[in-house]
């Protein structure tokens, strides 16, 4: 289907839905909070009622979570263990790879696909891959582990066509630091190119989406010219910070090569954030920990998954759609959006449980750091410019079934919903009854025992913070120290920080994005303080 | 992993439509009664403190498993006879009515203690104890002679401050929350008198007929009858105070406010009751009174006692303390004998009475344990 995923240049009916549509988060997320604040002051056994009712739900979603946690890292780590070059001679030798993983699992089954249909996946050895690095002020400090990284991928280095995309309005110095480690890099990756982004380009915004278009752009002229068909090649639209390990490319070449349809398919590992893990402070390490066991949960659901932040995806595909939209800050998310409308649905992310590690937002004080999550969050958040775009899409995408469409539009309206509330409900309106109780709401039974219920709840509640810990220490790089145990138990500790992590980091960025696109008050892309 | 994802999905889906009602139901006192008769039926609660705490419950003839303070839950409406027991303190008995979906709050009964000879802290005879309540400042007069005592300091002795008062004062007034302030008239001419400085601050009003403290702020009644509220540089308001009638009527220290300003209590012949303002339609102050107890003898002094709880209030040569409803109700118990003056003031914070006994020596009795935590208001009062 063709629809133009954006919000500019609409006009008529269009541009009045999607105004009215930007309005629905916000003004969702604002009606509960200001009904539930209304409810505890007014009605407060009402509201006792529905925080109860709120509670149980939260406490299953959380069991729920962590059982899909645990299942997820046991894959991630079955997969770590995966000889991925081995894996793919064995797509070309037909002999079976020993190994008991999860890919294991899921590769018989492709195979028993293939063989049902007598063919044999892609040749490994006619893949190719795009990697797109999008620069705006990031240093060569912050882009170089990065390259080292490709540059250490055990794959062949012929087949990478790596693209800095720098952006023309970057300043001078940086560009000349990337100039620098481009020719200190170009022996270990012969492929390795520099493409200046204009600024002001007509219908584009400052966002990392425009630039990465750009760069793809110029990548596709190059596959062109080599007479590399699109639909042999992924593209991986990196951060600058992002560096993944030596076998990231054998483990994307294999997912794309087994995957059937492959040319409508993104591949989405774990992204995590060990860069500089153990030197940020210790409220942005549980943040971006929870982050990453928050995109592990989500590898468990392909059904619903979503791109995010680094990751791979075909290069037909991306060719097809018209590349990332231009204009839209939430660039990993909308790309996947664009493409699961554009091909009416027969679009999906497939999970990788590999990693690419990234870096924490630290800037030089505390105080900037703090600003710089809250920036950032804020950015996630507003992953809701899709929300318009999206239902806009589902209305006229008649041949996308629509239990799909309202699966996928339900699931976006509950995380975003979720996102602004469930952290003032947990840590305000629980307690705002009793709080601001007054006689008559106190010398009631629900006084006395809606505690005790959320009590039992938080407590039931901590088996889950337990286990989330419990990962997030196997997850985590060994401390760069000789008291590693000691930095452990910190980090441990750092978990009590989550109540009002949700509420600072999470709830409020999230409202503040929702409000902004409520009120028609655009953002441009942030790029985060990242330091080591 | 589609097909598990749906299981637990639906098994999750399935508990929550069960657990959460039953939490809801559970929160609003519903209990499933034993019985085919019963059935699910609306239950009620009594949330239950005492002071001292720990003490053994009995609800009936039976034992409660657990102490105070304590919440007993699933109670099927009707009366309930409690009774509570504490090593070395009278046995307390009260009676709770429970009310579906209601909770029967009985908060800080308080249990006499069983030995209660109050214990001298300075020899007598004093021939009056003059208090604030809530204050911590005490005047203890013999004659002519005025000595300041600190009720949270009982190990010091009371200071002679006779040579701070030119005359024997017709009247004395203070702010509960100043100990160092003091206010004397002598017939129409009002001083200020600073306990810590040591120095007198004559005519500090305009002539007046009578004195009190409201709120920090010295009130007259002048000699034409209207009230003014008087700064400290002696000028006064041009609105009339807003301060209860009861205040000159029963005198200011007849009249006793609870710890947030909110309610006084006052004494009238036999009867102990309470005044407390309420805001009219048009914006003004009315003043509501409600008689809390009509004794046999006349009443002498009362206060506020453990939070609005309690009254203490003396009599006849006794002293007597008066559960509120929330404190359980009930007839008033004699805590001692005390001296026919009926000094007493009671310190929160000490949970001690300070009193002049029947041979008119300074004594304390205490009731209560001491508070572990400062109250809120009593934190915003020293701060202030």
């Amino acid at each position: 289907m063709n629809i133009a995923y954006s919000r500019n240049n609409l006009e008529g009916r269009d541009a009045r839905l999607q105004r009215a549509l930007e309005i629905v988060p916000g003004a969702c997320s604002w009606s509960v909070l200001i009904g539930m604040a209304a409810l505890g002051l007014f009605a407060p056994q009402l509201a006792a009622a529905i925080v109860i009712a709120f509670n149980v739900y939260w406490l299953l979603r959380l069991a729920h979570s962590t059982i899909f946690l645990v299942l997820s890292y046991a894959l991630l780590r079955a997969e770590r263990k995966v000889d991925w070059d081995a894996r793919l001679a064995s797509l070309k030798s037909g002999v079976d790879p020993d190994e008991n993983a999860w890919s294991r699992w899921l590769f018989d089954a492709r195979r028993r696909w293939w063989r049902a249909r007598g063919e044999r996946p892609l040749d490994p050895t006619d893949v190719h891959h795009v990697v797109i690095i999008p620069i705006a002020k990031e240093g060569a400090e912050v882009v170089e582990p990065g390259l080292r990284s490709l540059a250490a991928q055990a794959f062949d280095r012929a087949r990478f066509l790596v693209v800095l995309a720098v952006e023309a309005r970057a300043p001078e110095e940086v560009r000349r630091e990337i100039e620098a480690l481009l020719e200190r890099m170009r022996p270990e990756l012969p492929d390795l190119h520099l493409v200046v982004h204009p600024d002001n380009l007509p219908g584009e915004a400052r966002v990392k989406g425009a630039n990465a278009t750009f760069a793809a752009r110029y990548a596709a002229n190059l596959l062109r010219e080599r007479g590399i068909p699109f639909h042999r090649v992924t593209a991986s639209c990196f951060d600058a910070d992002t560096v993944v390990p030596p076998n990231y490319f054998a483990c994307l070449t294999y997912h794309f090569c087994i995957e059937p349809n492959r040319s409508r398919a993104s591949f989405q590992p774990i992204p995590v954030y060990h860069n500089n893990i153990w030197s940020a402070p210790g409220f942005a390490r549980v943040l971006e920990v929870g982050s990453s066991l928050f995109q592990l949960i989500e590898a468990t659901n392909p059904d619903t998954l979503v791109t995010f932040s680094s990751h791979s995806m075909s290069f037909q595909a991306l060719h097809e759609v018209g590349y990332w939209p231009v204009d839209m800050i939430s660039d990993d998310s909308a790309i996947f959006w664009k493409s699961y409308l554009h091909f009416d649905g027969d679009y999906r992310v497939v999970p990788m449980f590999t990693t690419v590690s990234m870096d924490v937002v630290a800037d030089r004080d505390w105080a900037l750091t703090l600003r710089g999550l809250y920036k950032q969050k804020r950015r996630w958040a507003w992953g809701v410019e899709n929300f318009p775009l999206i239902l806009r899409g589902f209305l006229r995408a008649r041949r996308i079934p629509l239990r799909d469409r309202f699966a996928h539009g339900l699931k976006m309206f509950e995380a975003h919903l979720a996102w602004t509330t469930w952290g003032f409900m947990l840590t305000i309106f629980n307690w705002l009854p009793a709080l601001a109780a007054g006689r008559e709401f106190s010398h009631t039974v629900m006084y006395y025992t809606a505690p005790r219920i959320s009590g039992l709840i938080f407590n039931l509640a901590g088996v889950a913070l337990v286990t989330t810990i419990v990962l997030s220490q196997l997850l985590l790089p060994r401390p760069p120290t000789r008291r590693p145990l000691l930095l452990r138990l910190r980090h441990a500790l750092e978990w009590l920080l989550v109540p009002v992590i949700t509420l600072i980091f999470s709830a409020i960025p999230a409202l503040d994005a929702q409000t902004r696109l409520m009120l028609g008050k655009r953002m441009e892309f942030w790029v985060a303080g990242k330091g080591r | 992993m589609k097909a598990l994802r749906r299981f637990f999905f639906y098994l999750f889906l399935a508990v929550y439509l069960v657990a959460a009602p039953v939490a809801i139901l559970y929160a609003l006192g519903f209990i499933w009664a034993p019985g085919s008769e019963r059935g699910l039926v609306k239950s009620g609660l009594i949330a239950l403190t005492s002071t001292p705490d720990d003490a053994t419950i009995f609800l009936g003839p039976s034992r409660y498993t657990r102490r105070t303070p304590a919440l007993i839950r699933d109670l099927l409406p009707g009366e309930y006879a409690l009774r509570l027991s504490h090593p070395d303190h009278d046995d307390l008995a009260v009676s709770a009515h429970v009310e579906p979906e209601r909770a029967t709050v009985l908060d800080r009964l308080i249990l006499l203690p069983a030995a209660r000879a109050p214990r001298t802290l300075a020899d007598g005879p004093w021939s009056d104890l003059l208090a604030v309540p809530g204050g911590r400042l005490l005047l203890l007069r013999r004659g002519d002679a005025v000595f300041a005592f600190d009720a949270r300091d009982p190990e010091e002795p009371p200071r002679d401050i006779s040579r701070l008062f030119t005359a024997r004062p017709d009247e004395l007034a203070w702010d509960r929350r100043d100990r160092d302030i003091l206010f004397a008239r002598y017939d129409t001419r009002v001083h200020r008198i600073d306990l810590d400085a040591g120095a007198i601050y004559p005519d500090v009003a305009p002539p007046a007929r009578r004195i009190a403290v409201y709120r920090k702020k010295l009130v007259i009644e002048d000699e034409t009858g209207r009230l003014l509220r008087v700064g400290r540089d002696g000028t006064s308001d041009k609105e009339p105070p807003r301060v209860p009638p009861a205040l000159f009527a029963h005198g200011a220290r007849a009249l006793a406010p609870n710890a947030d300003e909110t309610r006084w209590l006052y004494v009238d012949g036999a009867i102990v009751g309470c005044v407390e303002p309420m805001e009219t339609d048009d914006g003004d102050l009315a003043w509501t009174n409600r008689v809390l107890y009509a004794h046999t003898a006349p009443v002498t002094r009362a206060e506020w006692a453990h939070d609005d709880s309690h009254v203490l209030f003396s009599s006849d040569g006794a002293l007597w303390l008066l559960a509120l409803e929330r404190g359980g109700g009930g007839p008033p118990r004699f805590v001692c004998s005390i001296g026919r003056s009926g000094a007493f003031h009671f310190d929160e914070r000490s949970g001690r009475v300070l009193l002049l006994d029947p041979e008119r020596r300074f004594a304390a009795l205490t009731l209560a344990p001491p508070r572990s935590l400062i109250p809120l208001h009593e934190l915003r009062e020293d701060a202030r």
